[in-house]
């Protein structure tokens, strides 16, 4: 906690009060204590801003990450939970200066490396003259034969780039690894920026940074310009919701405008790519991809890839489908082949490298075998290739026996292995909440293809650590984030999205072309939405009377609501031993709404509705995904306190039922009515079908008056001012029937959800050439007309009698056909999840 | 010599294909060693795109997409090719295994460069401590090369057992080595496991024997099907053939489809299916000799 005193103290002194990291170079400080510039008009750009003010803020802040969803997923995680975004409320500040060599070299570099990876699937000169040695191509796994001589679109294989950087104790930025796959962070930088300079907008205006949107729109354009026509189609490739980074899939593929894609989605005819979609198969011209090569064609690379799409190496071979980066361009990325680069970049671009490595030796020479063996206790041991995907080993924490097994370990196999110096990573400050720590860091910076040489994106991914000493920091491993801030002299020009000069003439209007997963998972968002409102609603009523009644044993409302629990599976369908009478009741239900192993209780329904929304992550707006993160928090596991009374859980359902509500709220009034509203709405409307028709079923058979449950029934369904204030406090069982069934002006009844299905059915793509109804559309019209010919007068008359019988027949016939529209739906627009199988081999 | 050869693969599922997409490796390779005067290959149903492209190692290969539904495949490869006959240096005269091995570790270059890359394990050819205690006896120091590479060869014939049913596609190298037995492919795949092992470069190869044996000359093992065999490369003399299934140096009666890192790189016929459960293949291949 703060006292006051050290609330007013101003965020500057406090920094610099932070007593720096020893035996490292201090990136806020030089040696005569002064400040580097950047900090200084970091510093005046605060303008005094006091600690408190800073701890006000940024706890806001903090806020708006969580409720962004900016996480990283951790595989490990045994909560299988997305891990929130950590980012410092500090930025680290860097002038333009300096910047501008950093960048240059950056820039040498992914030149460097994509023209060496145009020699590796070409002519392999580098190889056949001695100068790369030849195993750290032929031994790495990250070398694509079948991809050997294939020249990708333009001759471009590097379209992104990024690499890991430390500073080290005399001031020299070096590089500590590279990344040529699918570099992971810009979304993240994004997103920091957005945070950050929310947070602080005085300081960001007035410490002129560098935008950072005009590198994303080059980035567009040079993908664009690959594409091989005109406004081609661009997907990007993500593993899928699993996948560790796939917030950042999402949130690129929403700014860049381009199709998030998951193999599943693409398919390859005709040595073509296409996208799956509710119209059918829509040509893709550029793959921009988030998975590693080898996962990316099961036919051609790793066959046990269950992620790739069979046949795309064909597609690039035959030079219809772009693919950034190229497949094959991880064989740059390894620690072993950072020795030579000094070597390759004089030969290949005649230049110098501009931008060290890391000193590094690799094992698979004699003279770098011998420097590491003899010296393991001030290296860092990394494999030469990172697909071989074993740990780096730091020689300094190894003990005597450690160091013997690791040299035993190289020498089976030398040429798996390199050596690197270890960095003294230079220092700078973090807040905890409470203080500024002394912290080291490291920083990711990323270039994108622009002609031909790289733009470098002015700003990066600072990751800070409290390990002074440390050659990697992979994200995985956690820590904190910063955003990097490059300050100009000049003031910043305020920057367009739009490409200059080009009118758009063409108008368009949501169509087919959306993919059939998505249309899949809106229409689970749609009825898993629904049911956890039903869920919530029947808990809440139940809760209500198990305040107030005897036993459930007693015949009256709160048995037929449990009863009612029980045929919808939200609890067992036995009464759990051990318990009685009206606590084992009350204990029943509340263990129902707290626990996840309940087979259809809320929590599992609440889980299966963040999971669709989290799988269309990208087409659903920001304020949609910050109802869908709020609702159901209240709920997670270990949230119960133990002496919640039932009020208070009733409270809790309350709020639940009021964010369910503004879901809706979005769902009706801020969203395009395409087709992917459609089936979010279809998917809604069979739910709420299905939870009417299961409840109608349970009070029909319930009494012989069949009065038993209507007040329950109308208080679920939200329905009881209507009937009081058509009928007055009388229950009566055709009057609640006909309102809870047959009324099309309530939105609750089983006739409006029947109306709204049709007109969905009846606007979705034509699967087939006739004027004939399909199954689907037949079932809801047989539904629709049953219903409507329903005598409710001859029902009020005698609720007894043979209208009674047909009610029942007609309740069991739409509970049956309800799962038959639902597949009908799945199979005509959705399937996609069709799996291949390996061919035995001939 | 001249053959003519014929290689069917028929497929057939229990379920419907609807889609099958393919990778085969069927036209015997052209070079030195063999001169192809005729290569057909016919597909049923019709293939949507079948096309034919050269790689690095200069073996052939066909992507075929079939797009219509199917429950039947049929593939027909039917090839005339020339054998010319092989001259084998003398094992003796070749420089030694130690030498040849360090001459293509650290920064080799040109051919030596090229040859290397047959060196390392590949995904069919782990790394095995027992292949290098396997292959030790043979590679004594300072011992030819060729001489090594037969006597290992010797060995292998000797000591591990043909046995067609005791192995399939999916047996590990590793329980090749433990069982001592397979089929050829086994046989190739543990001999350059050995040579590899050793540091020296070793390929696989792809191809047929001659099932009908002229009057007088045996009937050899794995003629009834693709055969597979290994080379190992020697400075001065280039890729060797060796077939340790047979203990002979492969010269007219073998003929070459393609040459890869293992068998995975030069799988006759492989493929992924949407559809298809329940599938059957039978493979006949006939080797016939033309005057």
């Amino acid at each position: 906690m703060m006292d006051n005193a050290s609330r007013s103290r101003t965020v500057a002194d406090l920094i610099l009060a932070t007593r720096p990291l020893v035996d490292s170079w201090d990136e806020i400080r030089a040696d005569d204590n002064t400040l580097h510039p950047a900090w200084e008009r970091y510093f005046q750009a605060l303008g005094g801003m006091s600690i408190g003010e800073l701890s006000r803020r940024w706890d806001e802040a903090k806020h708006v990450l969580r409720d962004n969803g900016v996480s990283y997923n951790v595989y490990a995680d045994p909560r299988g939970a997305d891990r929130p975004w950590q980012l410092d409320a500090i930025p680290q500040a860097m002038d333009e200066d300096e910047w501008r060599n950093l960048s240059e070299g950056v820039a040498q570099r992914a030149r460097l490396l994509d023209a060496l990876l145009s020699d590796i699937y070409g002519a392999q000169s580098c190889i056949s003259e001695g100068i790369l040695p030849a195993a750290l191509v032929f031994a790495n796994p990250g070398y694509l034969l079948p991809l050997q001589g294939v020249v990708p679109r333009c001759g471009q294989w590097l379209h992104h780039y990024a690499c890991e950087l430390a500073r080290d104790r005399q001031g020299r930025w070096v590089v500590l690894s590279d990344r040529t796959q699918a570099p992971v962070g810009t979304g993240y930088v994004l997103e920091n920026r957005i945070v950050l300079s929310q947070a602080f907008p005085e300081a960001y205006r007035a410490s002129r940074v560098r935008r950072l949107a005009p590198y994303f729109m080059d980035m567009r354009r040079s993908l664009q310009a690959i594409g091989g026509r005109d406004n081609p189609h661009i997907v990007l490739l993500t593993p899928g919701p699993f996948s560790e980074t796939y917030f950042e899939h999402a949130y690129l593929a929403r700014y860049l405008g381009f199709t998030l894609a998951e193999s599943g989605d693409l398919a390859v005819r005709d040595e073509r790519v296409f996208l799956k979609t509710l119209g059918g198969l829509q040509p893709v011209d550029v793959v921009m991809r988030r998975l590693d090569d080898d996962f990316c064609d099961p036919l051609e690379l790793r066959a046990d890839s269950t992620l790739g799409v069979p046949g795309l190496v064909q597609a690039v071979r035959a030079g219809n489908v772009a693919v950034a980066n190229a497949l094959g361009s991880g064989v740059v990325e390894g620690a072993g082949l950072m020795a030579y680069l000094p070597d390759l970049c004089r030969r290949l671009l005649g230049e110098e490298l501009l931008l060290p490595s890391v000193d590094t030796w690799w094992c698979g020479e004699e003279q770098g075998l011998s420097r590491v063996l003899g010296g393991i206790e001030s290296l860092v041991v990394k494999p030469s290739f990172p697909s071989l995907r074993a740990e780096p080993v730091f020689g300094d924490r190894l003990g005597e026996q450690g160091r013997q097994i690791m040299s035993e370990r190289i020498g089976r196999d030398p040429e798996a292995w390199a050596g690197q110096g270890l960095v003294s990573m230079s220092g700078t400050v973090d807040w905890s909440g409470s203080h500024f720590r002394p912290r080291s860091m490291s920083l990711r910076v990323f270039a994108s293809r622009s002609g031909d040489g790289y733009d470098v994106l002015p700003g990066g991914l600072v990751r800070v650590s409290n390990e002074p000493v440390r050659a990697s920091l992979a994200i995985q491993v956690g820590g904190g984030s910063k955003d990097l801030w490059v300050m100009g002299r000049e003031p910043v020009a305020s920057v367009t999205l739009l490409p200059p000069g080009k009118n758009l003439d063409v108008f368009r209007r949501s169509g087919i072309e959306l993919p059939s997963r998505v249309a899949d998972n809106l229409f689970w968002l749609g009825r898993y939405a629904e049911r956890a409102e039903g869920v919530a609603r029947l808990s809440r009523a139940t809760l209500a009377r198990l305040a107030g009644e005897s036993s459930p044993a007693d015949g009256g409302e709160l048995g037929l609501l449990m009863t009612a629990m029980r045929m919808l599976g939200i609890l067992g369908a036995e009464p759990p031993t051990g318990r009685f009478g009206i606590e084992g009741a009350e204990h029943e239900v509340v263990a129902s709404i707290f626990l996840a192993d309940k087979g259809m209780g809320l929590q599992q329904t609440l889980s299966a509705l963040h999971q669709a929304g989290f799988q269309v992550r990208d087409r659903i707006s920001n304020d949609t995904w910050r109802i869908l993160h709020h609702l159901g928090r209240d709920f997670a596991p270990g949230r119960r306190q133990n002496s919640s009374s039932l009020g208070d859980v009733a409270n809790l359902l309350d709020t639940l039922l009021l964010h369910l509500s503004a879901l809706a709220g979005m769902a009706k009034e801020n969203t395009t009515r395409g087709f992917g509203w459609r089936f979010l709405d279809l998917g809604r409307r069979l739910e709420r079908s299905q939870f009417t028709v299961e409840m109608l079923s349970i009070v029909h058979g319930a009494s012989k008056d069949g009065r038993l449950g209507l007040e329950s029934i109308l208080e679920v369904f939200d329905c009881g001012i209507t009937y009081r204030s058509r009928y007055l406090a009388e229950l009566q069982f055709a009057q609640a029937v006909d309102l809870v069934l047959n009324d099309d002006g309530n939105p609750r009844s089983l006739l409006f959800q029947l109306q709204a299905m049709s007109r969905h059915l009846d606007t979705l793509p034509k699967l087939r050439d006739d004027p004939f109804p399909r199954r689907d559309q037949a079932l809801v019209l047989q539904a629709t007309t049953d219903l409507r010919l329903i005598d409710f007068l001859g029902l009020a008359r005698d609720p007894e009698g043979p209208e009674r019988d047909r009610l029942g027949q007609l309740l069991s016939r739409v509970r049956s056909e309800l799962p038959t529209i639902s597949d009908c739906i799945s199979r005509g627009w959705l399937s996609h999840a069709e799996t291949t199988r390996q061919l035995s081999r001939g | 010599m001249r053959y003519r050869v014929t290689h069917e693969t028929l497929y057939t599922y229990a379920d419907p294909v609807q889609l099958s997409h393919n990778l085969a490796h069927l036209r015997p390779l052209a070079g030195e060693r063999q001169t192809v005067e005729s290569f057909s290959l016919d597909v049923d149903p019709e293939p949507a795109v079948l096309s034919e492209r050269v790689d690095c190692w200069g073996n052939s290969s066909h992507f075929l997409l079939i797009q219509e539904s199917h429950r039947q495949l049929r593939v027909v490869a039917k090839s005339e090719v020339e054998v010319h006959p092989v001259r084998l240096p003398d094992p003796e005269t070749t420089r030694t295994w130690e030498s040849v091995a360090a001459s293509m570790r650290s920064r080799p270059s040109g051919e030596y460069a090229m040859a290397s890359q047959f060196r390392h394990p590949s995904p069919f050819v782990p790394l095995l401590p027992a292949a290098r205690e396997y292959a030790q006896a043979s590679f004594v120091a300072g011992r030819p090369l060729g001489d090594a590479a037969f006597d290992l060869m010797h060995r292998v014939h000797r000591e591990f057992r043909y046995d067609p049913e005791a192995t399939s596609v999916a047996t590990p190298l590793a329980e090749i080595f433990r069982r001592r037995h397979g089929v050829c492919q086994d046989f190739a795949h543990a001999m350059i496991a050995c040579l590899r092992s050793m540091g020296l470069a070793a390929r696989y190869v792809s191809g047929y024997l001659e099932t009908r044996p002229p009057p007088g000359k045996a009937r050899l093992v794995g003629a009834d099907a693709s055969h597979a065999w290994l080379q190992f490369w020697c400075p001065d003399h280039g890729w060797i053939d060796l077939d340790p299934t047979n203990d002979t140096a492969p010269s007219e009666r073998h003929v070459t489809v393609a040459v890869g890192r293992d068998f995975g790189d030069v799988t006759p016929l492989k493929g992924l299916l949407l559809g298809g459960s329940g599938q059957n293949v039978h493979v006949s291949v006939d080797v016939e000799p033309l005057s």
